[in-house]
């Protein structure tokens, strides 16, 4: 009876601790291959909007002339836009809330580009009401795309909290410790009742379950370990890039807007560039000290480095418009304070890419340690119970 | 088929291919410190400074050759044991796309900040992680206005009756095809089968109607110096040493546009010395040097501070850094144009081997 009752048990918690391990590995998974990609693929299209708007209003500001260079930045912009959305598309899932912002955010861009064009031919044509198009076409963006878009990242970051912060892994090893508990205590009762300390294959048994408490509770910390580092060496980096990329384009796209239309910008820039000084604490030097390796650091420093570029041109566009020098104001918004802009831009992408492939790699990193760990413990349960059994009958051999 | 030369040899060709020798001997003898083992640099012909890399030899022992072209084989750079080579910037986006380069160990290379912007927007590589631009150039078009009878303005000129079979052509498909794009309003940053394809059906119809000298690489300044034709395409570092002697020759980007192109540094996959190539890269992105070596290739630098040092240096350094083709200004920069790729590398190759074909190249 003792015999089938422990039997039973050590399978038991074998088929329990699977299940639970089981629904952990997915859900690691689902965080590796899906939400956080999903993350990921929503900040892209928040900063490929930021990005296109910038270019359109550096497009349309050519007039006539056009900037083929922009015009290409404008385009490729909006065309990785709608990739990360069919990305987001394709892995959202079942959430419904976020299809429906996919919807609107479709027909928003289907508007935004729209409207776009308009303000653009009729630039070309010389046609009244481009520049209140362009106008419309940025409200657009900001006003509703941008937080339709934010609401898919929202929904996707409260699923990344709760996909990471899952609890079974410990109720796992608990099924497994008390497995190993009825193991001992029918050790101990076999002992007590015949008076032959040792068991062999009951104690192989423990063995093995131990073996599986000890290897399950380091890749479980592995796993712990692992979304820890994604969260702090790489997601909260890129959030903090996201931020510097998403002040600097605002700045790009007011500084940009000045030069159309002949009003001084000077406060509404300082600010932004306040909220980004590196030596007031801003949030390039934040993006600094997120930096955890000394490549990521020198990224950075780039970064910093380009953006002062960028801010020497800046304040020549500025000085340009104070002084009603029309000409002057789009020649260096056109060039210098386009290239500036651009080499700043692709540097904090470059850091952005780093850090996103870091990102993934720590999630993928936390699926690969769970991934042996379904098999194994179903493996060693099913074997403890064997040995338990065959522990059992051995001693009842001998009794008899 | 691939450019034989970024430089036409002319007066220096003697000169700088003993100097050249000479400083290889100089620095492959001696050693430092600093860099651990040799630094084996595969770039192309007459592309360094000599005494710059005689200088360089005094910090570590440096194996230079100037034997890079387009059509080296995978197995000749990754399996001798290259630690820098320099790719045509087409080659490069291939080379990083197939994951065939190491990334940037940026963390020694302070001066990547000084990388100019123009070359950080390729789509294959946003940013520049994967490799540094050695030097660029621009394919446009030089013509003898004593020849021409008249001003060129336009790609078309090229093909137009007047000059028929007084234009040479250079046989490299990306520049050739990218500059007949541009004249049919294409973008040759962003290559489509149908584009590239009415491009290469344009030229093959002006080949057929003999509108073309030849087609050539280098040699087209030897062309355009001896009167054999009248206009040509051409690249603007060798027209910048024609006009050495030929002050009266003409470059021009075309009103539609020009292709732009540069040689870029990179680290190929499992490279010994990758610290070592970050200190060249280094090295040579400091404006100082960078504007040394400008002095001696005559091509666009892609490092900023480099105009401004060549006006430190005064004389005939301060008049390269007025020279439109080595620094083109907004306007001009606004109308060249990279070559971007087609979608796959089969592609790219079929268009080779079409191109190759028709030019008769292959």
């Amino acid at each position: 009876m003792l015999a089938l009752v422990t039997t039973t048990l050590i399978a038991a918690a074998g088929l329990i601790a699977w299940l639970l391990s089981d629904r952990l590995v997915g859900q690691t998974e689902l965080v590796a291959e899906s939400t956080g990609e999903v993350l990921i693929a929503t900040q892209q299209v928040d900063a490929s909007f930021a990005e296109a708007d910038a270019a359109a209003v550096s497009v349309h500001l050519a007039g006539s002339d056009g900037n083929r260079e922009q015009r290409r930045l404008y385009e490729l912009a909006l065309d990785r836009a709608t990739a990360s959305l069919e990305s987001v598309a394709r892995l959202v899932g079942e959430d419904e809330r976020s299809h429906e912002a996919l919807r609107d955010i479709a027909a928003g861009t289907t508007r935004y580009s729209g409207l776009i064009e308009a303000a653009r031919t009729a630039a070309i044509t010389g046609s009244p009401g481009a520049d209140d198009t362009l106008q419309v076409a940025s409200s657009l963006n900001r006003d509703e795309i941008a937080p339709d878009v934010q609401v898919i990242a929202n929904r996707a970051r409260a699923r990344f909290d709760d996909e990471t912060n899952s609890s079974w892994y410990a109720v796992a090893l608990i099924v497994l410790v008390v497995a190993l508990a009825i193991l001992l205590a029918a050790q101990y009762s076999l002992y007590r009742r015949f008076r032959r300390f040792v068991n062999v294959p009951l104690a192989l048994a423990s063995l093995v379950v131990l073996l599986m408490v000890l290897l399950a509770a380091r890749a479980f910390f592995a796993q712990r370990a692992a979304f820890e580092a994604a969260q702090t060496e790489a997601y909260d980096a890129i959030t903090v890039s996201e931020q510097v990329q998403q002040t600097a384009y605002r700045h790009r796209a007011i500084g940009t807007a000045s030069a159309l239309t002949g009003r001084s910008a000077a406060v509404e820039l300082a600010e932004l560039e306040v909220a980004l000084d590196p030596t007031q604490g801003g949030l390039l030097e934040r993006a600094r000290l997120e930096a955890d390796s000394d490549r990521e650091r020198a990224g950075a420093v780039e970064v910093i480095e380009r953006w002062q570029r960028y801010l020497v041109e800046s304040d020549r566009l500025q000085a340009a418009v104070a002084a009603n020098d029309a000409a002057g104001a789009e020649a260096i918004t056109q060039g210098p304070a386009n290239a500036a802009f651009n080499g700043f831009n692709t540097t904090v992408e470059a850091a952005l890419l780093d850090n996103r492939e870091q990102f993934l790699g720590n999630l993928r990193q936390a699926a690969d340690s769970l991934r042996w760990l379904r098999g194994s413990i179903l493996a060693s349960s099913l074997l403890a119970a064997v040995l338990s059994w065959w522990g059992f009958a051995q001693r009842l051999g001998e009794y008899r | 088929m691939n450019r034989l030369s970024r430089r036409s040899f002319l007066a220096k060709s003697a000169a700088s291919a003993a100097a050249l020798a000479l400083a290889g001997c100089a620095v492959t003898e001696q050693r430092q410190a600093s860099v651990a083992s040799t630094l084996k640099v595969l770039n192309w012909p007459d592309y360094i400074d000599p005494d710059l890399l005689a200088e360089y030899g005094l910090r570590g022992q440096v194996d230079y050759r100037d034997e890079w072209v387009d059509n080296v084989t995978g197995a000749e750079l990754f399996g001798n044991g290259w630690d820098i080579a320099v790719p045509t910037n087409w080659l490069a986006a291939q080379y990083v796309l197939e994951g065939q380069v190491e990334r940037l160990p940026v963390e020694f290379i302070p001066n990547h900040k000084n990388i100019d912007p123009v070359f950080l927007t390729n789509g294959w590589d946003r940013g520049a992680r994967f490799h540094m631009p050695w030097q660029s150039g621009i394919t446009g078009i030089a013509y003898d206005p004593a020849l021409t009878g008249r001003e060129l303005t336009s790609i078309n000129d090229l093909f137009a009756p007047d000059l028929a079979g007084r234009v040479a052509m250079i046989g490299e498909m990306r520049e050739a095809v990218g500059l007949a794009m541009l004249a049919a309003g294409d973008d040759p940053v962003r290559p489509t089968q149908a584009s590239t394809d009415r491009a290469l059906a344009e030229l093959a119809a002006a080949n057929d109607r003999g509108q073309f000298h030849s087609w050539v690489f280098d040699e087209f300044s030897d062309l355009l110096a001896s009167g054999q034709v009248a206009a040509s395409m051409a690249w603007s570092g060798d027209t910048v040493q024609l006009q050495l002697e030929r002050p009266d020759i003409r470059f021009i980007i075309p009103d539609e546009g020009a292709v732009q192109w540069f040689d870029t540094m990179v680290i190929p996959k499992g490279a010994a010395n990758a610290t070592g190539a970050a200190e060249w890269m280094n090295h040579f992105y400091d404006p100082v040097v960078a504007a040394r070596n400008t002095l001696w290739v005559q091509y666009i630098s892609p490092v900023i501070g480099v105009r401004e040092e060549l006006e430190r240096l005064g004389g005939d350094a301060a008049l390269l850094a007025r020279n439109p083709l080595l620094f083109p200004d907004e306007e001009t920069r606004r109308r060249l144009f990279f070559w971007g790729g087609l979608d796959s590398t089969a592609a790219e190759q079929d268009l080779d081997d079409r191109f190759a074909a028709m030019a008769g190249t292959a």
